[in-house]
């Protein structure tokens, strides 16, 4: 018997993209995540504007993760111009990242995920039963969202980060007030692991390559080594050699894949996988707690990583708040010509940004990879195994898998488009 | 009495640039302390953050219902528009999306709502000049606003 699943728009995702599934019998004759979201040509028309209009125009990309691109893009233009930043910048960089990581974990798991797993269509529906959850969904939002404006100036694209630092340094009574809500947000990041730990997720095991960034002395996500679970181990410099794109009709979104290998998961399964012993204490030991052990290879635990990530990126974010005496530096640096990269962990995964800048500071080539990007190829080869396990079930349910699937990676698709509709039609009916 | 003033949209979408335009006229006008402006674009859930702390909400965003263009439809959080004619969200939320929520899990922190929606007939992506229809009905809008506020 032939089958079509076919999904024409996907909800609780950012941005437009489609599923159509072909099946004839057990065999997959046809599968096509298409991003029909319209590409908005960034990396041509960065090129002929200044360096330090970048960070502006590049966190336009994405309304979720400005922060993200900002800082990945001030980090490679540094890199281009051979300036070091602070270890006082670092932090800051660091802080302002966890800030985004907290408000978009928290926005997926409580608004986008979890109703796929209780059983509703959207947190609406959801909001009358389990009131106190979505109460505590957007506590934690709400600190992410906060964090961010006291680092950047305002929550959506902000202004203060720039090259060889920010503008505004934190007050102290403003960060005391923050350090505070961490504190209490700790609890609910706890409920938050041990919640999704409940929850019946599907069996399917899907042992890809996963990708991240990774250093020794921390839990990489501004900068570090890139690093595989099948032994890629390379400086970001190197990214270009080893991790290509191809365009791959009908979709706007180019699909990745590393050199003689293929596809690849990028994002907090991933990082978990590589890195879960670099994480607070406390962020491992709830992991243990609720049986969650490293490696594991079931993209749908990506939603308990992304409740661990919660803990660790709330104690992280207190203790650069403790060691740190912030105070405003001297934030000057020579613009010279070059080339750099920087890769940083968005929530969503890897993010690549690079430039190169001529003598007058001018942008003659942008190259950007977002972390959706990355996983699109991913998701289809997911999608190639999960898919024969659940034919028999009546097709509303097996759309439904499909729409769950893809949205454990949190795709975004407005800034991969350079893409979600999903369709199943039985070729009989 | 604490008033904020939100206006939603993107200025890289003609139409949809509508409810920022709107409060950036309202800018060049003398307003009381006690009214704040805020520049949302597509704030998603977002939204109750912004109007947190708030008496009163004066919301504007385009919307798209299939009435003459230029029209100006008035919604409470009683009476919301239908969500499907708020054209933009983020992950899926619009504003009505938002305020819903509000309603259900922290109504003692929303403020009374307006929602100026101005009908602004189709979109048209990627077209950044406001045409004068629109700046018509973006004073219209304003002098709405004024009177709502004082």
């Amino acid at each position: 018997m032939s089958k079509i699943i076919k999904v024409d728009y996907m909800a609780r995702v950012e941005g437009e993209a489609a599923l159509e599934v072909e099946v004839d019998g057990k065999e997959i004759k046809k599968l096509v995540v298409d991003v029909f979201e319209p590409p908005r040509f960034f990396q041509g028309f960065l090129v002929g504007r200044k360096f330090d209009e970048v960070p502006d125009l590049v966190s336009r990309i994405c309304g979720i993760c400005p922060v993200s691109h900002q800082l990945t893009a001030i980090q490679a233009i540094e890199n281009a111009m051979g300036i070091i930043p602070s270890l006082q910048v670092k932090d800051l960089r660091k802080l302002f990242a966890l800030s985004q990581l907290i408000q978009s974990h928290s926005l997926h798991i409580y608004m986008l995920a979890l109703p796929d797993f209780l059983g509703y269509e959207s947190v609406l529906a959801m909001a009358d039963k389990y009131k106190p959850v979505v109460e505590r969904a957007l506590r934690l939002k709400r600190l992410g969202n906060d964090l961010t404006v006291l680092l950047g100036g305002r929550e959506v694209h902000p202004v203060t980060a720039v090259v060889n630092g920010f503008t505004i340094v934190p007050s102290k009574d403003k960060l005391k007030e923050i350090y505070d809500r961490l504190m209490l947000a700790k609890v609910d990041a706890i409920e938050t692991v041990k919640l999704v730990a409940g929850l019946k997720l599907p069996e399917f095991w899907n042992e890809c390559e996963h990708i991240a960034i990774y250093d020794d002395s921390q839990y990489a996500v501004n900068e570090g080594r890139l690093v595989s679970t099948m032994g890629l181990d390379i400086k970001s410099e190197d990214y270009r050699k080893h991790i290509k794109e191809e365009q791959v009709p009908p979709s706007n979104a180019l699909h990745s894949y590393i050199e003689g290998r293929g596809t690849f998961m990028v994002g907090p399964l991933p990082r978990l996988n590589i890195k879960f012993e670099k994480m607070f204490p406390d962020a491992k030991a709830i992991a243990k707690e609720v049986g969650f052990a490293v490696p594991n290879y079931n993209p749908f635990k990506s939603i308990t990583a992304r409740a661990i990530e919660l803990v660790h990126s709330i104690d992280e974010s207190i203790a650069i708040i403790e060691r740190n005496n912030f105070h405003e530096e001297d934030r000057s640096f020579a613009v010279k010509s070059g080339e750099g990269c920087s890769i940083t962990e968005a929530p969503r995964g890897i993010l690549y940004h690079k430039y190169a800048v001529n003598s007058q500071g001018i942008i003659e080539e942008a190259d950007i990879v977002t972390p959706t990007s990355h996983n699109v190829a991913n998701m289809e080869q997911d999608l190639y195994q999960f898919i024969p396990r659940i034919l028999e079930l009546p097709d509303d349910e097996i759309t439904l898998k499909c729409e769950t699937a893809i949205r454990n990676y949190d795709p975004c698709f407005s800034c991969s488009a350079h893409f979600l509709k999903v369709n199943i039609k039985d070729a009989n009916k | 009495m604490k008033i904020v003033v939100i206006g939603c949209g993107n200025l890289l979408i003609e139409e949809d640039s509508i409810g920022i335009n709107a409060v950036r006229e309202l800018r060049k006008y003398q307003l009381p302390d006690f009214v704040t402006i805020i520049e949302a674009g597509t704030p998603g859930l977002g939204l109750l953050d912004l109007m947190e702390g708030f008496d009163k909400v004066i919301i504007v965003d385009a919307v798209v219902s299939g009435a003459p263009i230029g029209t100006i439809h008035r919604f409470t959080d009683e009476i919301l528009p239908p969500r499907e004619v708020v054209p933009f969200s983020l992950h899926g939320f619009n504003i009505v999306d938002a305020i819903q929520l509000g309603k259900k899990v922290q109504p003692e922190k929303l403020p009374e709502i307006v929602i100026m929606g101005i009908e602004v007939g189709q979109l048209k992506l990627n077209k950044v000049d406001v045409d004068n229809n629109i700046k018509l009905t973006i004073q219209k809008a304003i002098e709405t606003i004024l009177k709502i506020i004082n």
